[in-house]
């Protein structure tokens, strides 16, 4: 058990001594470093964009790519101070959310609960799991929360965030974060029972 | 129903954090990523290049108006234009210059082509000034070019 969780942990260090290596040669303008940075990387802000542009995979592609082009111009700017794994899923949850304030317009103005459709883009991602039980259950509730609701829930339950991250990346108040997390929950639990 | 009150936080919901969180996009985003990276970066190359550009177009522009002002300094010596007091192509008093019939040929050919290196000039200093829309040095060249440009005209128009 000892050596798997060391070989874990050294492949993780290795993985990250990688990452800063092609940082390094990619913010000197070695665009095969970043190539290798967007293909290891590419699957991890793939699904986030997906969970947060609610299963439309058009709107994620580009989200996906946007990240990564804002990511090559702020190169420079990471210092390595965290991972670079988390360095540029910050970075996506800015691009996505942040930027247009889209979780506060949400959280602002769009509190009806969602409808299950068969056709929606999160019907489909659902689809996926169908043979999956209880993760099939949750993809199906999730998709039924509504935006503000459900994106809290994806950044804090999902992909670990903390009230505080959210609201510094969103824009939102931390108040509202928890509120809205409560909320998705409440909601999530009656649906799930 | 349970309501939300500060503090009391309704308890996570099981497996959540379990959800797949990876996922292979249908097909290679990279080319499009990749292109829009080449593309910003020739306009960052880009824009140094055309203010040169245009600098150098401008210093070229001051040169031939000068090369213009000898020329046009002959054929208006035989009016007797007071001394001191030469035509340059930039000066605003291009309508005292002489008119089509005192004009030697090569000297309209020389603000014709002292015209054609303004626009050129002109165009570049556009293209740069877009690259770099706060230039401020960018910004007085064009205005200069202009200025110079409207001043071969008037003297071509004379010259009708």
């Amino acid at each position: 058990m000892i050596t798997v969780a060391a070989s874990v942990a050294s492949g993780t260090a290795t993985a990250e001594s990688e990452d800063i290596a092609l940082v390094r040669q990619a913010a000197a303008g070695d665009q095969r470093a970043f190539e290798r940075l967007y293909r290891m990387h590419v699957d991890r802000i793939y699904g986030l964009c997906c969970r947060l542009c609610n299963g439309d995979r058009l709107r994620a592609e580009q989200s996906t790519q946007d990240a990564f082009v804002r990511a090559w111009e702020k190169l420079g700017s990471f210092r390595g101070e965290s991972r670079f794994g988390t360095w540029l899923h910050r970075l996506t949850v800015n691009v996505v959310l942040g930027e247009h304030r889209l979780l506060k317009r949400w959280v602002t103005f769009d509190d009806s609960v969602g409808t299950e459709d068969e056709s929606s883009p999160d019907a489909l991602l659902a689809v996926q799991h169908e043979d999956e039980g209880m993760k099939m259950d949750l993809e199906r509730a999730l998709s039924k929360l509504p935006n503000g609701a459900r994106t809290v829930l994806v950044l804090h339950d999902i992909e670990g965030y903390q009230h505080e991250e959210i609201a510094s990346l969103t824009g939102i108040a931390v108040g509202t974060s928890k509120a809205q997390l409560h909320r998705a929950r409440r909601l999530m639990r009656g649906w799930l029972q | 129903m349970k309501q939300f009150e500060p503090g009391g936080e309704e308890p996570p919901i099981p497996g959540l954090g379990g959800l797949k969180r990876d996922l292979a996009p249908q097909r290679d985003l990279w080319t499009g990523i990749d292109s829009r990276i080449r593309a910003r970066r020739m306009r960052r190359q880009r824009a140094p290049w055309q203010a040169a550009v245009g600098i150098a177009a401008s210093a070229l522009l001051v040169l031939s108006a000068v090369v213009g002002v000898q020329s046009l300094r002959k054929p208006a010596e035989p009016l007797q234009s007071p001394p001191g007091v030469g035509l340059p192509v930039a000066s605003r008093d291009m309508p005292l210059l002489p008119a089509t019939a005192r004009m030697h040929p090569e000297t309209r050919a020389l603000v014709k082509a002292n015209l054609k290196i303004v626009d050129s000039a002109e165009s570049q200093l556009k293209r740069a000034l877009a690259a770099d829309p706060d230039g401020a040095y960018l910004k007085s060249l064009l205005d200069t070019a202009r200025q110079q440009k409207e001043q071969l005209h008037v003297v071509l128009a004379d010259a009708r």
